[in-house]
C-alpha cells in the first residue's frame, strides 16, 4: 500500500521585492539557491546532469529576486520504502482507488498573525502565556482585522497554474488586509503560487512591505526592536495541502486521494550570506528535538539497556511514547559519531564568522583550522592509536570518570579535572579535542561567561563556548545569556572528546584527496524526503530565539509537531474544503479545484489550540513586527555578566559603588551568518581577479530606531556575500584569515555592475 | 563444488570470499586492519569499535546439549554476517557495509559464512556434510484420553449465555450455521407480519422508513446515524428473539472474488433464491398449467439440493430455459410468475425480488457505472486514512463525503441494487431473446441513485410491489434501501470497519458531537463507543457447555471444525465464561490438538501448547453462611452498590499463534484441551467451576 507525503515537511520561502524574478530555496546545507525560470522549472546545466546555481541574487533593477519553497510528493510503498519522488503518469492509489496520476492540485493558505498577537517578551509564553501578558495593538477592539488573512489559494499543474494571495480573495473569499495607507509602504498581498511543469509547488513570500498606519507628526516611526503597534509586515507562514488526480483504467473515471498529512511554508527574510551555517540551525534543533521527543533514533537516545535491541516506538502511539518518555533516557555512550560527517562540521562553523565581522576578524584568530591552529582537523580527527585493548579500556565510557562532565546526561557537575594517564604516544591530540570540548557550554551553564572553577587547569577563567548571545540576554526574566550546542550535538562531541569516534579517512570510506574538509556539507541535491527536511532546515536560524532569526522558540516546542519535521496543521484550514471522497461522488472536473468558502464560519484565531493544530500565521506570530526593526539590530548585545542570574542590575539604587566598580559586560554577536557586521565587499577586478575592501556591510543603517526605520526601506539595498568564485580549490585548504577574501559581498545598491557571472571571463558582465 | 575447492578450508574459503570483497581496500577497522586474516582463531576474537565479529558460543544448557554442537543461530547472531549484509548498525548509520571500501558479498557466501560459524568457526575441517543425529520421538503420555469424556460444541445455534455486562457478539454472515440463520430470519419473518398493522412502529417497514425519512449519507453523520439505527433494528429483533445479533457481510473475503465480483458468490449465499422441498411441492401443484412430470422431478431436484439464484430474474430463466416450463413472462400479472415469488420468499425470508445484485445490462459495474467492487487492498487503504472526515466524512453535507461511505458503501448498495434486466416492454425470459429494453445514460447511476428509484404510489413489502418489474433494484436508492433485508448485513459490515478504524484511531471523532440523531435521542457523541451498545464483532464463536455443578479438572472439548470461511481471521481466543471466585490459586493452561496433556506436558517447543493464564485465589471464606456465595446475577431492584467481589468473571486465552500455525498445517479441526494447575504444579482438580468454554476468532 502507497502512502503519498509532501516534502519538504516545512519548506523556506524568502522575500524579496522582485515582483517576477525569484529562485527556488537550496536544499543542501550552505547551499545556494536552484535558478528557476519564470515558471518555476529549475534552469539545468549545459550537460543536463543537474540544476544551475544562482548567481545573482537581484533583478536587473537591483531589486532582491523572492527565494521560493518548493515542495513535491513523495511515494511511499513497497517498492521504496524509504520514498521516492512522485512523477506525473506514476501509478497511484488510495482510498480504495487506482490509477495513473494525471495532475496534482495544491492548497496553501498563508497569513500574518504579528499584530493581533501577544507583545514578545524574551521567553516569556515559551510554556504558555500568563492572562496578563499585554498583546500587539492592546487598545484595538477590532481583534481580527489586525489578521493578515487573504484566504486560501489553490492551483493545479494543467489550467491553474498561479495564484496570488491578494486583497482580492481570489473573488471569492473576504479577505483582510492593512487599510490601505500604510508609511512608508503598503501590504498588497502575502505573496503566491504556482506549479511547474512536473507539477511541483513553488510558493513565493511578500514583497518585504512593511508599514505602519498611524499618521500624524512622527510617524511612521519604531520604538522597539520586536513590537510596534500601529504596525504590519507581510512575513507569512501556513499549511501546504496536495491532492492527487488519478485517472482509474479500472472503472475509466477520474479519482482522487490526498497526500497523508499537509506541509508547511515559512517565509523569511533574504539569506544575505547563503553559504555560512549558523552556529546552531534549524536542522540541529529539530534533529535534537526528534530524537528526545519523539524517540526517532533509538540507537542514539533510548531508554537504559535498551541499545544492544533498539526499540521502535510508533510516533503516533501516545501511550508508547508518553510510557518512553516516562522512562530513564539516556544517549547510547557506545554509540561513535564520524569525525567528517558528524564533528567537524560543528567545529568547522565559527572560523567563517572571521568573514562577517570586526571582533574576529581583527582582534583573534581563535578558531584556526591551520596545522598550528586548536582547530587543525587533521589534529582533532585522529583517533587515538595505542593497543587497542589497552586503550579501550582507559576510553571506555565506564572507565572515563575522569572527563570532567557528563554533558549527556544533562548534568552541571563540575570538578576538578584530574589529569588522565598519559596516553601522549597512542593519543596525542586527546588534550586538543578535551580542551575544545572542555570549553562547551552544557546545558545548565546558559548563564555562565567562563569556566571559573578549574583552577590549575588551562581552561580555567576561558569563555565558554559558543559566545554567542542567548534567549534571553534582555530581561531578568528567565535569563539565558548565551547560546548553547544542542544536546545531541554537545553528546557527540563528548564522544569525540573522550577518544569514541571513527575517522572516515583513517578507515578509507572518504577519499582525503577530494573530500571538501573546509566545505564540510553534503552538496549533493537530497534524495529522500528526510534529506529535503534536513537540508532545507540547515539554513534557517536555530538560535537564539530572542526572538529568532525566521521562526522563535516555538519550533522547540514538541507541542506543534505532527511528526518530526513536520507541523501539526488544524485540518479544517489546510485541507481542500471538498473532501477527496466528495470529488470522486460529483465526478468533479480536473480542471476545477471547488474550493467552497462559505463553510469557514470563524475568523482566524486569536489564540493558540495546539490540539486542533497550527493555523496559518501561527509560526511567525512569535517574531517582531516589522522584522525589518529587530533584524537590524541583532548585530551584537552587550551582556551584563556581573551576575549570572541577572542581565539588569541597578548599582544606582542605593549608591552602591561596590557593585558599580565590579559591572562587567561583554559585547556578544547574535548571529553574524544571518545578520553580517563586516565583509569584505567587491570592489572592481584587477587582472581578471576580484579586488575587495574590508567594510561594515550594513553601512549607513545605524543600531537605532532610526536606524530600524531605514532599514524597512533599505533592506533590499544590501550586499550578498558569497563564496569567492575565484578561488575554485578553497573547499581543500584553510582559511587564512579574512585578507584571502575567501568570502565576498556582491550586489550592494550601486555596485550590481560589479557582478561577474563567469570567474573566468571576468569581463563579460550579466 | 569444483575439484580445487574441496582442498581449502572452510576458513580458507571465508577468508578469501572476504578478501576478493574487500578488493585493495584499505580500511583500517579501528586498528586491526584485515582482521580476517590472521588465522581462524584470531577471526573469533576479532573486535572492531567494541564489537565483537563472531558472537559468542551458545551456553551450554542444563539438558546436556554439547557446547560445540551446531548451532543455527550463531551466525546470523555475529557481527560479521550482520556487517556483510548490511544490518543495523552495519547499514551505514554507524557503520558501512563490511567489508569496508569494497564490495558486498553476495547472499551465498554470506551464507556460507554464516554456517561456518555456525559450526563453531572451525580452523581446518573441510566442507562436509553434517550427521544429523536421529532424535527419539516423543513418548505419549501414560495416561489414557478415554477416561475423561469429551465435552460437545454447544448444539448449533445457541450462543453463549448472556451475562450482565457481557458484550453480544455480531458475527460473519458466511460463518453462520443453519440453525443459526433459521433463528435470525424467523425474527425477520416476525417483523414482516408485523406489516399489517402499518400503526406499529415495530414493523419491517416502519423500521425501513426510518431510513427512508431520516438517513444520513456523504457527511460525518454517516457513520453514527447507521451505528444507531442498526442497534435500534436489533433491538426490535430482540424484542422478538433476545438472542439475535445482526451478522455482517464481509464483501472482501475471497469467495467473492473482489477483482472479478460478477464471478464470485455476488452476494451471500443465505440472502439468494433458492426452494425448500416443502415450498417447491406447493408451488409444483399451484402452477397452471401443471408441469410435466419431468419439470416436478427438476424442480424437486432444485429444492433438494438448495440451487442458488443471485436474483430472481436468474431463477425464472432457470426455469424457463432449463427446467423449460414456459407458462412464464415477466409480466408482473403473470401468476405463475407470483406463485414462484411466493415460493421463492417463504423458502428464504432473507431472499428479496426487487434486487438484481451485479446485473447492469451485460456491462460490468465497473463498465456501466465507474465503480469498482471493493477489495482487501481497497479497505486497507481507507483503514490507513488518518482523519474522520477522509475516513467517515466532514462536518458539511454538501462537500465532505468520506471514503468508506462514498466508495465501498455506495459501491455496495449499487452492487445489491443492480439494474433489473426484465424492465420495459417485451421483457422475456427466453434465453434466445435480448433484453430489448433502452438503458439510461448509465454513467449517472453512481452519482444520481437516490433519485432513480420510484417511491411514489409502491406499497412496499405488498405482494404486489415485490411482483413488480421496477428498473432498478431497491438497494439502489436510500429511499427503499433498507426495504431488502441485504441492506442489514452490509451496514453491520461498514459499522464494523469503523470500530475496527477507531481501534487505530482512537482520538479521531466526528466534529459536531452535540449533534442529534433524529429520530433518535442519541448525539453523535453517544455513538463513539459500541460497549455501550452491549456488541462486538466477532467472525465465528464456539461456545462449550460444562456447568457450574462440580469442579473440573480438565477440559477437553470434542474436534471443532473449522471451515475454510472461519481461516484468515485476526486474532483466536479461548474464553472461560462465569468462572465463580476461586478460593485457591491456579494456572490454566490451553492446548490445541493434545487431548492427552496433563500437568507434565512439555510446554517449551510444543506445537499444541496454546497459552496460560493465571487465576489468584480468593483464599478462605472468614465470614458466616452465604457471606462468599456467588452474587445472582443481576442486581435486585434499587440495590444500586457496587458489583460484588464474589460475581463470577470471564477469562481469556490469546491462542492466535498457536491455532494459525496449526491450521497452516492442513489441520481442518481444533481440539481444546485445558488443565487446571495448582501453586504446587500439579493438577487441581477440586477448583475451577466454570458455565462454559469457547473457541472465538476475531477478525
Amino acid at each position: 500500500m502507497a502512502i503519498y507525503k509532501i516534502y519538504p515537511g516545512i519548506g523556506i520561502a524568502r522575500l524579496g521585492n522582485s515582483e517576477t524574478e525569484f529562485y527556488i530555496a537550496p536544499e543542501t546545507p550552505a547551499g545556494m539557491p536552484i535558478a528557476c525560470d519564470e515558471a518555476g522549472n529549475p534552469v539545468l546545466s549545459a550537460d543536463l546532469s543537474g540544476p544551475v546555481f544562482v548567481k545573482k541574487f537581484k533583478d536587473e533593477n537591483g531589486r532582491i529576486k523572492r527565494q521560493a519553497a518548493r515542495f513535491q510528493v513523495f511515494a511511499f510503498d513497497e517498492a521504496s520504502p524509504e520514498g521516492r519522488p512522485l512523477k506525473l503518469g506514476d501509478h497511484v492509489e488510495g482510498g480504495g482507488n487506482r490509477g495513473t496520476l494525471v495532475d496534482i492540485q495544491w492548497r496553501v493558505y498563508l497569513a500574518n498573525k504579528k499584530a493581533s498577537w501577544y507583545e514578545f517578551n524574551t521567553r516569556s509564553g515559551e510554556h504558555g502565556y500568563t492572562a496578563d501578558h499585554p498583546r500587539r495593538n492592546a487598545a484595538e477592539q477590532n481583534r481580527d482585522r489586525l489578521i493578515i488573512d487573504p484566504g486560501p489559494r489553490s492551483v493545479n499543474g494543467t489550467n491553474l497554474r498561479r495564484a496570488s494571495f491578494d486583497r482580492s480573495g481570489n473573488g471569492v473569499y473576504a479577505a483582510t488586509f492593512p487599510p490601505k495607507g500604510l508609511q512608508p509602504n503598503d501590504i498588497d498581498t502575502l505573496g503566491e503560487i504556482l506549479t511547474d511543469d512536473t507539477g511541483r509547488l513553488l510558493v513565493l513570500g511578500g514583497l518585504g512591505n512593511s508599514g505602519s498606519e498611524k499618521s500624524g507628526p512622527g510617524e511612521p516611526h519604531i520604538t522597539d526592536f520586536s513590537n510596534n503597534d500601529g504596525w504590519y509586515d507581510d512575513i507569512s507562514d501556513g499549511p501546504v495541502m496536495a491532492r492527487l488526480v488519478m485517472y482509474s483504467e479500472q472503472v475509466e473515471q477520474i479519482r482522487y486521494i490526498d497526500v497523508e498529512y499537509p506541509a508547511w511554508v515559512v517565509v523569511g527574510y533574504p539569506r544575505f550570506v547563503p553559504q555560512i551555517l549558523d552556529m546552531v540551525t534549524m536542522d540541529d534543533v529539530q534533529y535534537d528535538l526528534s530524537l528526545r521527543n519523539f524517540a526517532a533514533d533509538t540507537r542514539i537516545y533510548g531508554r537504559i539497556g535498551s541499545f544492544d535491541n533498539p526499540e521502535t516506538i510508533p510516533v503516533h502511539d501516545q501511550t508508547a511514547l508518553s510510557q518512553w518518555l516516562d522512562s530513564r533516557l539516556t544517549w547510547n555512550k557506545a554509540y561513535k559519531p564520524w569525525f567528517y560527517r558528524d564533528i567537524w562540521p560543528i567545529l568547522f562553523r565559527p572560523n567563517e564568522f572571521l568573514y562577517l565581522c570586526d571582533v574576529l576578524a581583527q582582534s583573534n584568530f581563535p578558531h584556526d583550522q591551520e596545522n598550528r591552529g586548536t582547530f587543525d582537523p587533521n589534529k582533532l580527527g585522529m583517533t587515538p592509536k595505542c593497543d587497542k585493548n589497552k586503550a579501550d579500556k582507559k576510553l571506555a565510557p565506564e572507565a572515563a570518570a575522569y572527563i570532567s562532565r557528563d554533558a549527556s546526561l544533562g548534568e552541571a557537575y563540575t570538578g576538578t579535572r584530574h589529569k588522565p594517564d598519559n596516553h601522549k604516544e597512542c593519543d596525542p591530540y586527546g588534550p586538543m579535542r578535551t580542551f575544545i570540548f572542555d570549553l562547551m557550554r552544557r546545558s545548565g551553564e546558559d548563564n555562565e561567561f567562563r569556566v571559573e572553577d578549574k583552577v590549575g587547569s588551562r581552561v580555567h577563567n576561558l569563555p565558554l563556548m559558543p559566545l554567542l548571545c542567548g534567549d534571553n540576554p534582555l530581561t531578568n526574566e528567565v535569563v539565558t545569556k548565551f547560546l548553547r550546542l544542542t544536546d545531541y550535538q554537545l553528546f557527540i562531541l563528548k564522544q569525540w572528546a573522550e577518544g569514541y569516534f571513527i575517522n572516515e579517512m583513517e578507515e578509507g570510506w572518504i577519499d582525503p584527496a577530494t573530500y571538501p574538509v573546509y566545505f564540510p556539507y553534503s552538496s549533493t541535491l537530497p534524495e529522500t524526503g528526510n534529506g529535503l527536511d534536513r537540508g532545507v532546515l540547515s539554513n534557517v536560524l536555530g538560535g537564539a530565539f530572542c526572538p529568532g532569526g525566521e521562526l522563535s522558540w516555538v519550533m522547540r516546542n514538541p507541542a506543534i509537531f505532527w511528526t518530526p519535521y513536520r507541523i501539526k496543521a488544524d485540518r479544517s484550514l489546510s485541507d481542500f474544503l471538498q473532501s477527496a471522497a466528495q470529488a470522486n461522488s460529483v465526478r468533479q472536473s480536473t480542471h476545477v479545484i471547488n474550493e467552497m468558502n462559505f463553510n469557514i464560519d470563524e475568523p482566524l484565531s486569536q489564540d493558540n489550540d495546539f490540539a486542533a493544530g497550527l493555523q496559518p500565521g501561527d509560526l511567525t506570530k512569535y517574531s517582531g513586527v516589522p522584522w525589518q526593526a529587530d533584524f537590524n539590530e541583532c548585530t551584537t548585545q552587550s551582556i551584563n555578566i556581573t551576575y549570572a542570574d541577572w542581565n539588569n542590575i541597578s548599582p544606582a539604587s542605593g549608591n552602591n559603588v561596590q557593585m558599580a566598580r565590579e559591572e562587567k559586560v561583554w559585547d556578544t554577536l547574535w548571529w553574524p551568518a544571518h545578520r553580517p557586521l563586516q565583509s569584505n565587499e567587491l570592489t572592481g577586478f584587477d587582472n581578471g581577479q576580484p579586488t575587495v575592501t574590508w567594510t561594515t556591510w550594513s553601512r549607513g543603517i545605524q543600531q537605532t530606531n532610526a536606524g530600524d526605520l531605514k532599514m524597512v526601506s533599505d533592506w533590499w539595498k544590501l550586499g550578498f556575500i558569497i563564496k569567492n568564485p575565484y578561488q575554485p580549490d578553497s573547499d581543500k585548504v584553510p582559511s587564512t584569515g579574512p585578507e584571502d577574501a575567501r568570502f565576498y559581498s556582491i550586489e550592494r545598491e550601486g555596485s550590481e555592475y560589479l557582478f561577474s557571472q563567469d570567474p573566468l571571463n571576468p569581463n563579460k558582465n550579466t | 563444488m569444483s575439484e580445487q575447492q574441496v582442498n581449502v578450508t572452510r576458513y580458507e574459503r571465508v577468508r578469501e570470499i572476504l578478501n576478493e570483497a574487500a578488493k585493495d581496500s584499505q580500511a583500517d577497522y579501528g586498528g586491526i586492519g584485515r582482521f580476517w586474516d590472521r588465522g581462524a582463531e584470531q577471526l573469533k576474537k576479532a573486535v572492531i569499535y567494541d564489537i565483537g565479529l563472531i558472537a559468542p558460543k551458545p551456553a551450554s544448557s542444563c539438558c546436556g546439549h554439547k557446547a560445540d554442537q551446531s548451532d543455527c543461530h550463531r551466525g546470523a547472531a555475529s557481527a560479521l554476517i550482520r556487517g556483510l549484509k548490511g544490518e543495523s548498525p552495519f547499514d551505514g548509520s554507524q557503520f558501512p557495509r563490511l567489508p569496508w571500501g569494497g564490495i558486498a558479498v553476495s547472499p551465498e557466501d554470506i551464507e556460507y559464512i554464516s554456517d561456518w560459524i555456525d559450526d563453531g568457526c572451525p580452523a581446518d575441517d573441510h566442507a562436509s556434510t553434517i550427521e544429523l543425529s536421529i532424535q527419539a520421538e516423543a513418548l505419549p503420555s501414560g495416561l489414557s484420553v478415554r477416561e475423561i469424556a469429551e465435552l460437545n460444541v454447544a448444539v448449533a445455534g445457541t450462543r453463549s449465555p448472556s451475562r450482565p455486562g457481557e458484550l453480544k457478539q455480531r458475527v460473519n454472515l458466511d460463518c453462520m450455521t443453519e440453525p443459526e440463520l433459521k433463528r435470525l430470519g424467523d425474527a425477520f419473518r416476525h417483523l414482516y407480519k408485523l406489516n399489517k398493522w402499518p400503526e406499529d412502529v415495530r414493523s419491517y417497514n416502519n423500521q425501513a422508513l426510518y431510513h427512508q425519512n431520516h438517513c444520513q449519507h456523504g457527511w460525518e453523520r454517516f457513520l453514527p446515524w447507521h451505528r444507531a439505527y442498526l442497534y435500534e433494528f436489533e433491538q426490535d429483533l430482540q424484542d422478538y428473539d433476545p438472542d439475535i445479533m445482526l451478522p455482517y457481510w464481509d464483501w472482501v473475503m475471497p469467495q467473492y472474488r473482489p477483482e472479478c465480483a460478477q464471478k464470485g458468490w455476488i452476494i451471500p449465499k443465505s440472502f439468494q433464491a433458492f426452494l425448500t422441498v416443502a415450498q417447491a411441492e406447493k408451488l409444483i401443484a399451484e402452477l397452471k398449467p401443471a408441469p410435466s412430470e419431468e419439470q416436478k422431478l427438476a424442480f424437486l431436484h432444485m429444492a433438494k439440493h438448495r440451487q442458488r439464484f443471485t436474483s430472481q430474474s436468474l431463477f425464472f430463466r432457470y426455469v424457463y430455459n432449463v427446467i423449460g416450463y414456459r407458462y412464464l413472462t415477466p409480466d408482473p400479472q403473470n401468476e405463475n410468475r407470483q406463485r414462484m415469488i411466493d415460493a421463492l420468499l417463504a423458502s428464504n425470508p432473507f431472499f428479496y425480488p426487487l434486487r438484481y445484485p451485479a446485473e447492469y445490462g451485460g456491462e460490468t459495474i465497473n463498465q456501466a457505472i465507474h465503480y469498482h467492487y471493493p477489495s482487501a487492498e481497497d479497505i486497507r487503504q481507507i483503514m490507513s486514512l488518518n482523519n474522520f472526515r477522509d475516513f467517515g466524512g466532514g462536518s458539511i453535507y454538501d462537500s465532505a463525503f468520506g471514503f468508506l461511505d462514498q466508495n465501498p458503501h455506495n459501491t455496495m448498495h449499487i452492487w445489491t441494487g443492480g439494474m433489473n434486466p426484465d424492465y420495459g416492454e417485451g421483457a422475456s425470459y427466453d434465453a434466445h431473446k435480448l433484453a430489448s429494453s433502452s438503458r439510461p445514460a448509465k454513467a449517472l447511476l453512481g452519482e444520481k441513485r437516490n433519485s432513480m428509484v420510484r417511491v411514489g404510489g409502491r406499497a412496499l413489502h405488498s405482494r404486489s410491489d415485490l411482483y413488480s418489474q421496477p428498473q432498478y433494484g431497491d438497494m439502489f436508492s436510500n429511499l427503499t434501501a433498507s426495504y431488502d433485508p441485504v441492506f442489514w448485513p452490509i451496514h453491520v459490515n461498514v459499522d464494523r470497519i469503523w470500530s475496527e478504524w477507531q481501534r487505530l484511531n482512537p482520538s479521531s471523532i466526528p466534529t459536531d458531537l452535540d449533534a442529534i440523531l433524529s429520530p433518535w435521542n442519541y448525539t453523535v457523541q453517544d455513538m463513539l463507543d459500541t460497549a455501550r451498545f452491549g456488541y462486538e464483532y466477532m467472525r465465528c464463536s464456539y461456545f462449550i457447555p460444562v456447568g457450574l455443578d462440580a469442579a473440573v479438572g480438565r477440559i477437553i472439548s470434542q474436534p471443532i471444525p473449522i471451515n475454510e470461511v472461519t481461516q484468515g481471521f485476526r486474532k483466536a481466543e479461548i474464553r472461560l465464561h462465569w468462572v465463580p471466585q476461586l478460593s485457591r490459586s491456579c494456572f490454566v493452561r490451553a492446548f490445541l490438538n493434545q487431548p492427552g496433556a496433563d500437568a507434565q506436558t512439555q510446554l517449551d517447543g510444543n506445537p499444541h501448547y496454546a497459552g496460560y493464564l493465571s487465576i489468584f485465589g480468593h483464599g478462605a471464606c472468614y465470614g458466616g453462611p452465604g457471606h462468599c456465595d456467588t452474587p445472582p446475577p443481576k442486581a435486585r431492584d434499587h440495590d444500586h452498590r457496587t458489583r460484588s467481589h464474589n460475581a463470577p468473571r470471564n477469562h481469556r486465552i490469546d491462542v492466535t499463534e498457536c491455532a494459525k500455525k496449526l491450521l497452516a498445517s492442513n489441520v481442518s479441526e481444533l481440539q481444546i484441551t485445558l488443565v487446571v494447575i495448582g501453586a504446587d504444579y500439579a493438577e487441581d482438580t477440586d477448583l475451577l467451576k466454570l458455565e462454559g468454554v469457547s473457541l472465538n476468532f476475531l477478525d
